[in-house]
């Protein structure tokens, strides 16, 4: 049996999982106005930002020799691995076992483009032509950063994690979404399973903060217009979604290497590309924390899964963080494990006659001993759906 | 557990499209590496001057018809998709069984291009470059540029387009990233989680971004006395990576299924192994650590001996440091009586230059075919083996040889290794 012995995160509505339940409990969320010095949107309003404050504190968790490797969602990752390490109480242990490394990287990154900008603005006063210019620049000046290609890489955080703790254990890394998510996740549970590996360390991270990514999930219609005030889960007055950005790790382990009484336990996951299809299996579960979109389409289709569920308390924390593309399932699971932990499951604040009548999709937050099980339910742009099932053991 | 075998093969690459004229090219000690420079360049500027390119002025008549042509994809997605549709029609397997496939895909560094980047220049001169006018400008952005491309666009249009209700899984490993593909897909249907498999990945980086910045950081050739025989794995004066593009997908399938619909089968993959460096972001550990456990835990997955091994299918990439490093590691893990030395090692990349991405891709169609066919392509351009490149690496010279079992690897930036187990298929063996 394979259980969650540590979880970690860096999110807009709090920089660790303290603050962030702190946050869910509360219904304080962390969707701001969007800002960025790449843009200037006039359709879109919101987004689920880390204060620059934050960032700068975790950039420091990132040892010096990296950091010129590194970017902001690197230090999200770092951060968040760090917590949930600590969390599982073996970060003192690591080097002795057979770690393993999954992840998930998220957003459109393109600082080659940024850098390609800087150089071009250098140009401007010159009577070449531009091309030529740039060319001089980058192989006579040596303007361009040689590193740039490593921070574009996709798989660039599991290669400054795993530098940055001296990993040498099995690894995988993914792209962003569900999937992405899925992916990591189903591979650490395999070879915990096989017992290759004795811990895993799964984790995702990345921004949307970028015209690329904001553009493309307006034109997918995964993003509201500008006058929207939030994202509404399961709302009749829903309005559509508000990206953010985010990094969340959780450590997986056997239940017979953890010491302690109390675990979580995932029982089963699996996935479905297609949000409108059925999933073959089914178990009951006492609350359902679930990736709802504040898409009318979106959230009916998944009220339709959940209902075979036969969840007491359905709930989400999408309207905490908005989407974030490298971590939507990391973070659900944190919020499912937290509610079976805690025995408390966070209500959706704002939510106005919920668009299924018989579900029952809470707006308070709610204090309940008998809960034992979660579902975890979430869905992208990419249509994929995945489902996990937690249990207190 | 299923046993796992490859009934499909599909690739793109700078001999064209199609594993067969690949195989038939590398048979005859051919290379694809030619002359190149980026669009953009119009002069001699440009430091980096040969790639193997995929040379699309004589396409197939029947590859032309392929809807990825019609689609607003990079290229790198497009050669995917053929090669995906490719290594389908190869295996003959049916829509109804593509229908609950899974697909897992790796693609690599998005396209950028020079133009692209210059629409950040606005028409008032006393306004700065800035990404805001770019997107002011963003309807005359390039569609199949990666400022409009996601990079999960390969997967999707693969998994779209056979209409799957599997997964679409997009991996993301760098030069390590076909092969891990491969190897989840592989584990996915021992696992017994699905019956079929798309795999592999596509890639370039023939564009003036990427290749300045291979170029800057010292990883891409620029010799030039060579002509196109600058790609030299194990030589003394190799000089870096040559870059390739292209893609290669295989059909994978439980054994079960392959035997039930009498399925062509061209070999069985039996091991899959990864780690991690934890030495340096740009650099390989020089003792060869990384590969070391890489090629250790893919055949301790596949419960073999290193003394069963007969071929490897190196990285190989033509820099100083991958090369010894890796004939180190080699040596380590196939120390016991020195079996080393009677393992062949060859070279890929000397042919088709390096993938990137999808490096790994083609590189296992080749291995497949080595065991099927008991030929082993050759490393070209070995003029001066390098001293601390000691091994048989098939130098210059196709070579007749029984293979059983064969061992691919693949190493990506950041440290991450990946090692892959075929073995030749054996009709008479079905338990």
């Amino acid at each position: 049996m394979i259980v969650i012995s540590g979880v970690g995160c860096v999110l807009p509505s709090g920089d660790n999982v303290e603050s962030f339940w702190k946050s869910a409990i509360n219904g304080i969320s962390g969707i701001k106005k969007i800002e960025s010095d790449l843009f200037d949107s006039k359709k879109i309003s919101l987004y689920g930002h880390i204060d620059s404050a934050i960032t700068e504190l975790c950039l420091k968790n990132i040892p010096r020799n990296l950091q010129r490797y590194s970017t902001r969602e690197t230090s999200w990752a770092i951060t968040a691995v760090n917590e949930a390490l600590k969390d599982a109480r073996i970060d003192e242990k690591l080097k002795e076992k057979k770690v393993g490394l999954f992840s998930s990287q998220g957003g459109y990154t393109h600082p080659s483009l940024t850098s390609y900008i800087d150089i071009i603005k250098d140009c401007a006063s010159s009577k070449r032509s531009l091309s030529q210019q740039i060319l001089h620049k980058v192989f006579d000046e040596r303007a361009l950063d040689p590193f740039l290609v490593i921070k574009s890489l996709t798989n660039g955080i599991l290669g400054i994690v795993s530098l940055a703790m001296k990993l040498e254990g099995e690894c995988g890394a993914f792209m962003q979404g569900v999937s992405g998510n899925y992916s990591a996740i189903k591979s650490a549970i395999s070879s915990l399973n096989e017992k290759r590996i004795d811990i895993a360390i799964v984790f995702g991270s990345g921004s949307d903060l970028d015209p690329v990514s904001i553009r493309e999930l307006y034109q997918n219609g995964w993003i509201a217009e500008s006058d929207t005030k939030s994202i509404f889960p399961f709302s009749s007055n829903c309005t559509g979604g508000v990206a953010g950005e985010g990094g969340a790790a959780i450590i997986l382990q056997r239940l017979e290497d953890c010491e302690g009484s109390s675990f979580i336990s995932i029982k089963d996951i699996s996935i479905l590309p297609n949000v409108d299809k059925q999933f073959n299996d089914y178990q009951n579960a006492d609350i359902a924390m679930v990736g709802a979109t504040g898409i009318s389409s979106i959230d009916k289709a998944l009220c339709e899964k959940i209902r075979f569920f036969s969840p007491k308390y359905i709930t989400s924390i999408q309207q905490l963080n908005g989407f974030l593309s490298a971590a939507p399932c990391f973070s659900h699971i944190i919020a499912a494990a937290q509610s079976l932990k805690q025995k408390s499951v966070p209500g959706i604040n704002g939510l106005v006659g919920p668009i299924d009548d018989e579900l029952n999709i809470i707006s308070n937050s709610i204090i309940d001993e008998t809960i034992q099980s979660a579902l975890v339910l979430t869905t992208d742009y990419s249509g994929v759906t995945a489902k996990y099932h937690l249990e207190t053991i | 557990m299923n046993r796992v075998v490859i009934t499909g093969l599909g690739s793109v690459t700078g001999f064209g499209y199609g594993w067969q004229i690949m195989w038939e090219s590398m048979l005859a000690g051919h290379c694809c590496i030619r002359e190149w420079k980026p669009d953009e360049i119009k002069d001699d500027s440009f430091p980096v001057k040969y790639a193997a390119y995929v040379d699309n002025l004589n396409i197939p008549v029947e590859i032309r018809k392929h809807k990825a042509w019609k689609s607003n994809l990079e290229k790198r997605a497009i050669y995917g998709w053929i090669a995906a549709s490719l290594a389908i029609e190869d295996s003959g397997i049916s829509d109804k069984l593509l229908k609950s496939s899974t697909v897992i895909t790796a693609s690599g560094a998005p396209h950028h291009f020079l133009e692209d980047m210059l629409l950040c220049v606005p028409e008032n001169d006393e306004i700065d470059p800035s990404w805001t006018e770019l997107f002011n400008n963003r309807m005359r952005l390039r569609p199949d540029g990666a400022i409009r491309q996601r990079n999960d666009a390969l997967v999707n249009a693969i998994a779209n387009d056979i209409n799957t209700a599997g997964a679409a899984i997009n991996v993301s490993s760098a030069c390590a990233g076909a092969a891990q593909a491969i190897g989840n897909a592989f584990h996915m249907i021992r696992r017994g989680e699905t019956t079929t498999a798309i795999a592999g990945g596509a890639d370039s980086v023939l564009n003036i971004s990427t290749m300045t910045s291979l170029y800057l950081l010292g990883a891409a050739s620029s010799e030039q006395k060579y002509g196109n025989k600058l790609c030299r794995p194990f030589d003394i004066n190799r000089s870096g990576l040559v870059a390739g593009e292209g893609g290669g997908f295989l059909i994978l399938e439980s054994l079960e299924q392959a035997l039930l619909r009498n399925a062509k089968i061209y070999a069985e993959i039996v091991g899959y192994g990864s780690s991690l460096d934890g030495y340096r972001v740009t650099a390989p550990d020089p003792k060869g650590t990384g590969a070391i456990r890489s090629m250790q835990r893919a055949l301790k997955d596949a419960e073999l001996l290193p003394q069963q091994v007969d071929l490897i299918n190196s990285h190989g990439t033509s820099t100083p440091l991958n090369d010894t490093a890796e004939t180190l590691a080699i040596k380590h893990v196939f120390a016991v009586n020195e079996h080393y030395k009677k393992i062949t090692v060859t070279a890929n990349k000397s042919q088709f230059g390096h993938l990137i991405a999808a490096a790994a891709a083609p590189e296992l169609i080749v291995t497949a075919l080595s065991c099927k066919y008991n030929k082993v392509t050759p490393t070209i351009n070995i003029d001066i083996k390098d001293p601390q490149c000691d091994l048989d690496y098939c130098d210059n010279n196709t070579k007749d040889k029984t293979v059983n079992f064969a061992l691919s690897n693949s190493f990506g930036f950041g440290g991450l290794n990946t090692s892959l187990i075929i073995k030749k298929y054996d009709e008479g063996n079905y338990q």
